[in-house]
């Protein structure tokens, strides 16, 4: 039992110096990550990471919606469809996401809301019943450059030819202990989702 | 750079530290291998810990969402504080154990 022990809290320090300490995260991040495709599109999907109870966008959230604009603004698709649903009763990331839209100068007419998805999986298949169908399957997906992999099949999965456009979450060159232990986190993380979904049958 | 930095920093104190335990307080090396092995066995109890503190809010998440029908995220039992919590009980319970 000590013996075991000591090999866990040994695996613990040898993978802590790994993550903080190499640029083993940069590889792994560099291996996982889809290249961004700006193609022209039938619209732009933009999935939800989160708003708080009062309305503040969280950092992923926020990017991903700019990147969402930048994108319109390119002329690369003619219509926006932002998502993400409320927490505890605020306000839905996807309208707050929309009033960010309308002031950075997306007009009201090209942007579409979907404040339900609470899952990759479910906002698949909600994108698919508001803009799926023929001749209407292209899209810019835009989410963190860790997620886009499983965001991609499911789309694909719903029905849709789902170009990659991610927004960069974190930082993939970090070079700080720190902010390579957030990059570790979050390839861990989807890494694990992925592992879910697998088992699931979902991807 | 700062990956360099951190770890000199840390070494140089580590290095007063020994000194200062080795000459001060006239403490000896085999103390100090048996305080790294002690150590290794509260950051293996931090790692028991978390994986039972993770399996716990995976399971937890699951029941509410069987039996509520309410959407729950998996995302909150995967918070660092989560692991500085584990590292935390497993303190508390290394020192325990050393008590009887």
């Amino acid at each position: 039992m000590t013996r075991l022990l000591r090999g866990l809290g040994l695996l613990l320090l040898a993978g802590f110096g790994l993550l903080a300490f190499t640029p083993l995260p940069n590889y792994w991040h560099a291996r996982t990550a889809v290249a961004p495709r700006l193609e022209p599109a039938d619209a732009v999907v933009v999935l939800g990471a989160g708003v708080s109870r009062h309305g503040v966008l969280g950092s992923h959230s926020l990017r991903r919606a700019v990147e969402g604009v930048r994108l319109y603004h390119l002329g690369l698709a003619p219509r926006v469809l932002l998502m993400g649903p409320s927490r505890r009763g605020g306000p839905t990331e996807a309208s707050v996401r929309a009033r960010l839209a309308r002031e950075l100068g997306v007009p009201e007419s090209a942007l579409e809301l979907e404040v339900r998805g609470a899952t990759t999986r479910h906002e698949a298949r909600l994108a698919w019943e508001r803009l799926g169908g023929p001749g209407r399957r292209r899209v810019l997906l835009v989410t963190g450059s860790f997620h886009m992999r499983r965001a991609q099949a499911l789309f694909r999965r719903a029905g849709f030819e789902a170009i990659p456009a991610p927004s960069a979450d974190l930082d993939p060159d970090a070079d700080q202990p720190l902010a390579r232990l957030a990059l570790s986190r979050g390839l861990i993380q989807e890494w694990l989702a992925r592992t879910y979904y697998r088992a699931f049958g979902h991807l | 750079m700062e990956s360099i930095w951190v770890l000199l920093l840390a070494a140089c104190s580590s290095l007063l530290l020994w000194l200062w335990g080795r000459y001060r307080l006239r403490l000896t090396p085999s103390g100090l291998i048996r305080a790294l092995a002690l150590t290794l066995e509260s950051l293996g109890w931090a790692v028991t810990f978390y994986a039972i503190n993770l399996v716990l809010g995976v399971a937890l998440t699951a029941l509410v969402r069987a039996t509520s029908g309410r959407f729950l995220s998996l995302y909150p039992t995967a918070d660092p504080v989560l692991f500085l919590l584990s590292l935390l009980q497993a303190l508390l319970f290394s020192w325990w154990r050393r008590q009887g």
